[in-house]
Formats: C-alpha cells, structure tokens, sequence
C-alpha cells in the first residue's frame, strides 16, 4: 500500500561515533547505519512483525495511507520562526546593490525591481515578515524591494522609490 | 500533489484556536534549547502551552511583549484523503488532539491552493519548457515557481518574457503590456540550518531507499 511517513527527528539525539549530526558531518557509511535504523523501525511499525524499539532519536512519526508514490518518507520541521533577521537581511540587500549596474546593463527595461523570498515551511528561511518593516529606513538604486513569503503568498514592499 | 501544512502558534494573536496554514512548495536547526521546548509543547494542553511560550519568550528571548512569535510545524499530507481523513492525519502529524482541531476548512483551503497553483502554472509554462528545452538547473525551476506565486500574488497581470538564455540577468523580465519590468530574484536562507535539514532528507531517502528493497510489499 502507498504511505506517507511523517518522521519529527530531534537533532541533538541524533547521534553515532560520538558525532551528532548538527556538530558533524556524518560519512556515507554513517548514514547508511542511521537509515538502516529508522527502515528497520518503520518495517516492524507498518508490517506489525518483530517489533523494534522506536529509536530515541525519533519524535513523532504518523503514517497515511493515501501517497501516490509508493512510499514517501517525509521530515517534519517544527521550529520558532525567527525574527531577528535584520542582518542577513540587509546583507542579501547589500550584496544585490553591489551589483545592480551588471542587472540594469544591455537591457531596455522601465523599472528594476528586487524580490526576496523567504519561506515560510522551511527552518532554514522561515522568517517574520513584519519584524523588517518597522523603523526600516531603506534607500536602494532598485525601483522597488519586495519581500516574499512563498508559502502563505504574503509580501511586503519594503522600499519603493518615490 | 501533496500538501504541505504549516501550523503555526501565533503568540502575538493570544488566542487558544489552532491556524493550519495550506501551502504548495515546489519539491524542493534549530539549536538544542529550541528542540526541547517542542518536545515540552507537545505534552501541554493548549492553554499551558501558550503560557509556557510567554515565558519563553519574554525571559529567555527578551522579546517585548507585541512582537510577534511564531512556532511553526511543517508535515505532508496526502490531498487524495477525505476531509475528515486529513484531520485525522493532522491530528496525528501535528500530535493534536482530533477534537481540539475544530473546523479548518480543509475543503475551502484545498480549492483556493488548486486555483493559485494552477495561476502559477500557467504563467511560467513557457519558461519551464524554456528551462526544459536549455537544460537548466534545478534551482532555475525553484525561481520559477517563486516567480509565479509572486505574480499571481501582487496587484496587476503580468506575462512572463522568455529570454535569450538561461543565464541572462536580471533573473526575470515581466511585462504588463506598458512597462517592461526587470526583477532580480534572492532567497533568504539560513544555510546553517539549510544543510542540517539536507543532511537528515538525505538519511530518510536512504531509509526509503533501503526498505523498498528489502520489503517489495510495502
């Protein structure tokens, strides 16, 4: 039958030969033997044969049965989304600015706009739109600076020339 | 297509009700002390848990009060279920109870993911069979389909130019049938964070992998 595995994993458990797998990088051996673990336990979950302890290193995990595929591990992410981008913020604006004249060059173009794009279903660019909003004091070389959450569809024009 | 559902505790709402938020992505860590308050959120009831995120968030965070806090969850769900299956599976992926869950909607937020997705695909068609045609990398479709939600997201009708190549610059060029408008596209990524979540994918493929072979039956 075609599932859907959602797995929550708690990184700071997550480990093998005194490494853990937020401090190093893992070897592809390594990660073979951590597979082998999570394939053994979701085997004995879904046939109901031996049973297998679940690995600690495992949160949560809920199967579905309607998966078109015919099966379909997935990680959960849960995290804090953050808000004390101001930095990384301005550093990806700053690095574009460094190189608006290449964008604006050989082309016939009205207005030159920057999207940024955060995501709001990944801990890696899950982010707080408003927190950049208030006291920001842009100016840009850009007609216009928006940015994107490309999940809920939300976005905020955080410079536009006058 | 699968759903993506992000579940979000809005602190800065105070409100005791659960926001599911619907999502399509195209296929595309948190520090430890972050990891153990998840594992302390999931064993309180709805009301300590928001009394357990004040405290986080005004003694440890040092956030004032107003400023908005969000805990995000994010699982698969399959859109071949019924409404009440895909509760069901929320209750159990986002380990809720199924009675807490109350109404979400599911229905209403199914139809208008099919209508963007569907806005977005036909606005950028064309250019993926221009990425297609020029064997371009995965992370040009990724823009791609920023770029369509964009468009269909802002005020205005834009088409999408196809350009003489994959590496022209700025990344897009729209028009609204008066003004020719570049747009340079960028994410904002943690890539700390970004390689962790790689790392552990890359692990549960490997799983999948591995239990197909060894269980043909699954």
């Amino acid at each position: 039958m075609n599932q859907i595995i959602n797995i929550s994993i708690n990184y700071s458990k997550l480990n093998l030969n005194g490494k853990n797998i937020a401090v190093e990088r893992f070897s592809i051996q390594e990660k073979g033997t951590i597979a082998g673990f999570i394939g053994t336990y979701i085997e004995s979950l879904l046939t109901g044969d031996t049973p297998v302890y679940k690995p600690e290193f495992i949160d949560n995990i809920s199967v579905s049965d309607r998966s078109k595929h015919p099966l379909n591990i997935n990680l959960n992410e849960h995290y804090l989304a953050k808000s004390d981008f101001e930095n990384l913020f301005y550093k990806t604006i700053k690095a574009k600015e460094e190189k608006y004249h290449s964008y604006i060059n050989n082309t016939s173009l009205d207005k030159l706009w920057l999207l940024i794009v955060a995501s709001g279903v990944s801990s890696a660019s899950s982010y707080i739109l408003e927190s950049i909003t208030a006291g920001n004091k842009l100016t840009s070389q850009f007609d216009r600076i928006i940015l994107f959450d490309n999940f809920s569809h939300e976005y905020i024009n955080v410079y536009q020339k006058p | 297509m699968n759903l993506v559902l992000s579940y979000q505790f809005r602190k800065a709402v105070q409100k005791k009700s659960i926001r599911l938020a619907v999502g399509f992505r195209s296929f595309e860590l948190y520090k430890k002390r972050i990891m153990n308050l998840q594992e302390i959120l999931d064993k309180l009831t709805l009301e300590d848990r928001q009394i357990v995120i004040d405290h986080f968030v005004h003694n440890l965070l040092g956030q004032t009060r107003g400023e908005p806090v969000i805990i995000r969850r994010a699982v698969k769900i399959s859109t071949l279920s019924t409404e009440a299956e895909i509760l069901k599976e929320i209750s159990q992926a986002f380990n809720i109870p199924f009675e807490q869950l109350g109404n979400q909607y599911v229905k209403e937020k199914l139809g208008e993911m099919r209508s963007q997705f569907e806005r977005s695909e036909a606005l950028i068609t064309s250019y993926k069979a221009f990425l297609l045609k020029n064997k371009a990398k995965e992370g040009k479709y990724e823009e791609a389909y920023d770029i369509g939600k964009f468009l269909i997201s802002i005020e205005g009708e834009y088409r999408l130019d196809i350009p003489e190549s994959t590496a022209s610059i700025p990344d897009f060029i729209v028009s609204d049938g008066v003004k020719r408008i570049g747009i340079e596209h960028t994410r904002l990524i943690n890539h700390e964070s970004k390689m962790l979540v790689k790392e552990t994918q890359n692990i549960l493929k490997r799983a999948e992998q591995q239990l197909l072979q060894h269980n043909s039956q699954l």
